[in-house]
């Protein structure tokens, strides 16, 4: 079972079969888990969008397309606007803006243990971020992990909304250049 | 470079990530429609963002968590058994990433090297739901295989819809699901119906509730 694709377990899951089901579970529960923990900070709620992950991918898996991405990409997509959702809709989980720097900071520093299961497009991104301007790298980070527009950053950090949206355009500039283009990124 | 392309490149890197303004992201798209150069850059962006969600590695999920999630899975499947599966979904080509971030999929769905009928004048309708409310707005391409693009940015509860057409005779299909989060998304792909033939959009519930409508002129 394990050597079966990425694309022939989410087909199985989306038909109902439940030796796929599990297997894709096991697959993906980690990542999934730990964007949501991650972004949400909270196990119960992280458990909540984990579990609804798989439930929506198994309602939407008619509409994944190969030919636009991964499995893990579009999954955790997923994952992403749901915990953004969750954000939303719960508004005691107020975000602490030090852990957002130590998200970016510390905890990224960290990621190399990881590595072994990321591609080496994800190598090459997760040094672009970590060598990103520390405040281009928040900024980044409040609007593809938590979903901040950039006028919610601007008021977030007490910064004009033209320097929101400068750092969030320079950071991605930089990101798409290191997986597009990595020697130029250079 | 046009000046449209210049801005339009500007603003993609929040398209890409889902939090660009609503009337921003109608401006994005309808420019993507017609701009294969700027979609191949929009693609780019879309899969930069796609790849910042596997930066946050893996953690374990509390014990007993898979087999949760696999009692709720056969219990959803026992509630809602799926018409038709997977296949008949997937025949509505270009549903890519309807679930992905929605905006991303608007630009993903259309193929950089898409043939020129692509980039021919636009047809727009607005999407009315209850009350007169104006939800968004669909595009649809000229020609005997048209793109329809769907953008939705008011008054939409979160939740994932469907997207049926109905054609000049009668004839309804479903050609893919929206995605809506933060109270907007976005859907791109085959119409299925000849641009001439293709008279209403809706967006409906899955109990077949329609949520919004978008009335395309009679040619």
């Amino acid at each position: 079972m394990w050597s079966v694709s990425d694309d022939a377990l989410l087909d199985g899951l989306t038909t109902g079969d439940p030796d796929a089901a599990a297997a894709f579970v096991e697959r993906f529960q980690r990542r999934v888990y730990g964007l949501a923990i991650r972004i949400l900070g909270d196990p119960r709620l992280a458990e909540d969008v984990a579990q609804e992950t798989f439930v929506r991918a198994w309602r939407a898996g008619g509409t994944f397309d190969p030919r636009r991405g991964t499995v893990a990409s579009w999954l955790l997509s997923i994952t992403r606007n749901l915990a953004i959702d969750t954000i939303r809709v719960r508004r005691h989980v107020v975000v602490d803006p030090e852990e957002l720097l130590q998200l970016s900071g510390e905890s990224l520093d960290r990621l190399p243990d990881d590595m072994a299961v990321l591609s080496s497009e994800s190598n090459r991104l997760h040094t672009a971020v970590r060598q990103l301007p520390s405040d281009q790298r928040r900024s980044l980070i409040l609007a593809a992990y938590y979903g901040h527009t950039a006028r919610e950053i601007a008021e977030l950090d007490d910064i004009p909304l033209g320097t929101a949206k400068t750092r969030i355009r320079a950071a991605m500039r930089r990101l798409r250049a290191a997986l597009v283009d990595p020697e130029s990124a250079e | 470079m046009k000046l449209e392309c210049a801005e339009t490149r500007e603003r993609l890197p929040e398209f890409s990530l889902g939090v660009i303004d609503g009337a921003e992201r109608a401006d994005v798209v309808v420019h993507l429609a017609q701009c294969s150069a700027c979609r191949s850059v929009a693609t780019e962006y879309g899969a930069t963002a796609d790849a910042l969600s596997e930066l946050t590695g893996e953690t374990e999920p509390p014990q007993g968590f898979e087999s949760r999630v696999l009692d709720r899975l056969h219990n959803e499947r026992l509630a809602r058994p799926r018409r038709g599966g997977w296949k008949t979904l997937a025949v509505a080509a270009a549903l890519a990433a309807a679930i992905v971030i929605a905006s991303v999929a608007a630009v993903r769905l259309v193929d950089a090297s898409g043939p020129a009928s692509h980039k021919q004048s636009l047809q727009t309708a607005q999407m009315i739901g209850n009350r007169g409310m104006h939800a968004g707005k669909a595009f649809l391409t000229e020609g005997s295989d048209p793109y329809l693009f769907v953008a939705l940015n008011y008054g939409m509860p979160p939740g994932t819809y469907g997207i049926t057409t109905v054609a000049a005779d009668g004839q309804t299909a479903q050609i893919g699901s929206i995605n809506i989060v933060r109270g907007a998304g976005s859907w791109a792909g085959d119409a299925h119906v000849p641009a001439g033939a293709l008279a209403w959009v809706r967006i409906v519930r899955p109990d077949g509730h329609t949520l919004c409508s978008a009335k395309f002129a009679e040619q």
